[in-house]
């Protein structure tokens, strides 16, 4: 009777065991896909230093692997119209030629993810701050919501766009 | 020969001893639990009562500098909806960066900036903690049934550079303390 108690608890412990490593190597492997692919694409857009114009033009194509082909980014209120992927390494080089500076930090991050678990949608704070080549700041926060699809096996932005948590009031005459 | 002796008493030095008992205690045990549940206490406290605000930037200025430590409250913002005149913070996608601002009109009001003048409802508004004033004027906003319209009381930006307008009632996470 002692024995199958022990036997019991051993069982019990084990399941709970392959539950928590399922859900941690598991059920939770896309979530921790997404995040670093936003991670490094983050670090890609971020200027820190000055590099030589070469690497930046790497930099800013290599920003386009973390997309899907047809995929639309809108900007707006700082760019009026949706961008396509093949703008982006020109958008990138353009913003990285023009500042000394870009930095960006990650708020907070929320995650869903589908139940076919080939979709997911991610809404995220981001604190953004530029210094110009004239030495001036300016700092913006901004909410983005990112649209992810699973394309072989690999998490790719579908669409990214400014969410406005305050609308500007309309001009005068609009 | 006396090559001298080390005698152990079972005694710690008077000083390690006061400090462990000040740091854990005279019963450890008891001292986690309290430790936990203090932590718990500041956990729901400083989530869903009081939310710490460090204010960053100067669009509140001067009412708010940059730099000054407050705290939002969450629940008085649901016993009193959100009034003019209130500074509240505005959720983005979580609270540890939220927007700052002031509620200049609310559910129902039209709104206008004329010659850097607040007008509702037809009215004009005096804005006694606006220090840093300009010249902002923008087209009449008519507000639905849970829509607020804010504005950081620093207006010495144009208004279009500066982060105002229309928000959604369910944005609005506390009201800041004065």
């Amino acid at each position: 009777m002692q024995w199958d108690k022990q036997r019991i608890g051993v069982g019990v412990a084990v399941l709970i065991a392959l539950g928590a490593a399922w859900w941690i190597w598991g059920a939770d492997r896309d979530a921790r896909q997404i995040n670093r692919q936003f991670d490094q694409l983050v670090e890609l857009l971020e200027k820190r230093a000055d590099i030589p114009p070469l690497r930046m033009m790497a930099r800013a194509r290599r920003t386009t692997e973390f997309f899907t082909d047809d995929a639309e980014i809108r900007l707006s209120p700082l760019v009026e119209r949706a961008l396509s992927v093949d703008e982006i390494p020109a958008a990138h080089h353009l913003v990285h030629s023009r500042v000394a500076q870009l930095t960006l930090r990650i708020s907070d991050r929320h995650l869903d993810i589908d139940a076919e678990r080939q979709g997911a949608v991610m809404r995220v704070t981001v604190r953004s701050g530029v210094r110009t080549h004239q030495g001036s700041r300016e700092n913006r926060l901004d909410e983005f919501r990112v649209q992810w699809v699973k394309e072989d096996g690999t998490w790719l932005i579908q669409s990214a766009e400014i969410v406005s948590a305050i609308r500007a009031p309309r001009a005068v005459g609009d | 020969m006396n090559v001298g002796s080390i005698e152990n008493t079972g005694k710690r030095p008077p000083g390690k001893a006061l400090l462990r008992r000040l740091v854990i205690g005279a019963r450890p045990r008891n001292t986690i639990r309290r430790a936990l549940l203090l932590a718990g206490i500041c956990v729901v406290v400083f989530r869903f009562v009081w939310i710490p605000v460090w204010v960053q930037g100067h669009s509140m200025a001067p009412t708010l500098q940059d730099g000054a430590f407050r705290f939002a409250h969450r629940l008085g913002i649901q016993r009193r909806p959100p009034q003019r005149g209130d500074v509240v913070v505005i959720e983005l996608a979580g609270q540890r960066a939220m927007y700052l601002k002031r509620i200049l009109a609310v559910p129902g009001d039209a709104v206008q900036f004329r010659d850097g003048t607040l007008w509702v409802n037809g009215e004009e508004v005096p804005e006694p903690y606006v220090v840093y004033d300009g010249n902002w004027n923008t087209g009449l906003e008519q507000l639905g049934p849970d829509e607020f319209f804010v504005a950081g009381d620093n207006r010495s930006e144009p208004w279009e550079w500066h982060t105002m307008g229309v928000v959604d009632r369910e944005r609005i996470a506390g009201r800041v303390g004065r």
